[in-house]
């Protein structure tokens, strides 16, 4: 189902992908921050869980989903259209600022690969506002973008068996921190102390879980080249 | 709180699982939870826990527990009848006591439920083990597990009398049929993918775990193209550009950069991860009524 700035697709009996079909990235996750904030604000029944990335959101329900529910979504879907929506809270992203030591093993081989010098990344990655598109592969990891294409780099065939925690990387077209130590294939350009991901023990005895994770889709990112 | 039981052998991939984590997928924590959740189910029922306690989950090689206070527990999903107690039934263990489960024949998971549920660390309300996101309760060697307090519960009056029917255990025969809805980028496959997909057998691969599993066969064309990556869920089935699918399992990916050509039937996902390495599959159709 396509109604004009949404795609609705199947995802299973009981779950469906909403596409923003916008086509730039940033009105795409614009749009997906309003409707995903809107279905948690208010949910339709029965929805278990609303994932939002890169310019789409995972509904998964209890069961499967009904006519009802079906009709419910896009009369929501609708309404965010007609714009009818009071704006939220958030609707103007906080920009987090990432001070980030280039100080990283793979940042000669993402300026080799980009034929640039390692200052010229270092200036480019720094230059841009980005937004986070996504989290997923670590709990806390950002997908990071859009990169300028300049410094776009594939990820390494043969990824390392331990990224440490606050490596600033760069894998395809996006960037990256890693939010925890673990393997991974992506260049690492360089450090931030920032905590994206912090464990339980760091949070005060009333403080929401929310609150371990410093960024959340839809932010905006600034990274800013410290020495 | 006291500690019940003491790991000596974990066994491969063991952990704690409960119902999981639901709601924190956007931040990219994955769901978990356990692989069989029939199993991990009918072991609870068993001993009149809540459906969802933590249960202990290993895989393949079983596992050896040393019981350090007086608990009942009930061994279901792939277990050896070789093991040092009656697998599928209440068995009361005494302080002391070593319970042993022994490399299942049949199977690849086995669950452990104990007296009012097991306890572990909580990461967002779930103990749920996940190795890959380093989140809820880590098992090893030497480790002193305890049990939930659960101060409502009580034992079934007859529950040296209990044991789960047969017919309700998942069927761990070959080969194995599992139900597939089509998935988010079916139409974009080839006449020939889509069936393919459902004609040819597939073998599970040596290559899984609790993030995923590779399925193995002549592989799929694919799409050539590359697409932007979305929200994933677990039973999605996506086929990279060499063809193979990999199906998500519960501590898989948040999130996907390969297209998607069937989602699993959620009451069959179980039977898939007790299917073994080498161990064949078919993948049948399933579609609207």
């Amino acid at each position: 189902m396509t109604t004009g700035i949404w795609t609705l697709r199947s995802y299973g009996p009981d779950a469906c992908l909403v596409n923003a079909n916008h086509e730039s990235p940033t009105e795409r996750q614009t749009q997906c921050r309003r409707l995903s904030n809107q279905l948690t604000q208010n949910p339709v029944e029965g929805l278990l869980e609303t994932t939002q990335a890169f310019g789409a959101i995972l509904l998964e329900f209890k069961t499967a989903m009904t006519q009802s529910n079906y009709l419910e979504l896009k009369t929501r879907i609708n309404q965010l259209e007609e714009a009818k929506l009071p704006k939220t809270q958030n609707e103007e992203p906080a920009v987090i600022q990432v001070p980030t030591r280039y100080n990283g093993p793979d940042l000669k081989r993402v300026a080799d690969y980009g034929q640039l010098t390692p200052d010229e990344v270092i200036a480019l990655h720094s230059a841009t506002l980005y937004s986070v598109e996504a989290l997923g592969f670590s709990p806390g990891f950002p997908y990071i973008g859009p990169l300028d294409s300049r410094i776009a780099c594939p990820r390494k065939k043969e990824p390392r068996t331990n990224v440490p925690k606050g490596s600033v990387a760069i894998g395809g077209h996006h960037t990256g921190i890693y939010s925890i130590a673990s393997p991974g294939g992506w260049n690492l350009i360089g450090e931030t102390n920032l905590d994206l991901f912090q464990t339980k023990d760091s949070l005060g005895p009333h403080e929401e879980e929310t609150k371990r994770f410093l960024l959340s889709p839809g932010l905006s990112i600034q990274f800013v080249p410290i020495s | 709180m006291k500690a019940a039981f003491r790991v000596i052998k974990p066994g491969l991939s063991a952990g704690l699982q409960d119902a999981g984590r639901s709601g924190w997928k956007k931040y990219g924590v994955p769901p978990s939870g356990p692989m069989d959740r029939v199993s991990h189910e009918l072991a609870n029922l068993a001993l009149n826990n809540p459906p969802s306690a933590a249960c202990y989950e290993c895989a393949l090689t079983g596992c050896l527990l040393e019981c350090l206070s007086d608990t009942w527990v009930c061994i279901t999903g792939a277990a050896s009848e070789n093991s040092s107690i009656a697998t599928w039934q209440p068995v009361k263990l005494m302080r002391g006591d070593h319970l042993e489960v022994s490399p299942p024949r049949r199977g690849l998971w086995t669950y452990i439920a104990a007296e009012k549920g097991f306890a572990g660390t909580l990461d967002f309300g779930s103990c749920a083990t996940n190795l890959r996101s380093q989140l809820g309760q880590s098992i090893h060697a030497s480790q002193e597990l305890s049990l939930a307090e659960g101060d409502d519960y009580r034992l079934h009056p007859q529950i040296a009398n209990t044991f789960i029917n047969p017919a309700a255990r998942p069927v761990l025969e070959r080969p194995q049929s599992v139900r597939v809805w089509p998935g988010p980028q079916w139409e974009l496959f080839s006449r020939d993918d889509q069936n393919g997909f459902f004609s040819r057998q597939w073998r599970v691969s040596q290559q899984i775990d609790r993030t995923g599993y590779r399925i193995e066969g002549m592989p799929l064309k694919g799409l050539s193209e590359e697409m932007t990556s979305e929200p994933n869920r677990v039973g999605s089935i996506q086929v990279p550009q060499n063809g193979i699918p990999i199906v998500t399992m519960p501590d898989g990916p948040t999130v996907g950069g390969y297209p998607k050509i069937g989602v699993v039937h959620h009451d069959d996902l179980h039977r898939l991860a007790q299917t073994r390495p080498g161990e064949t599959v078919d993948f049948k159709l399933e579609t609207a009524s």
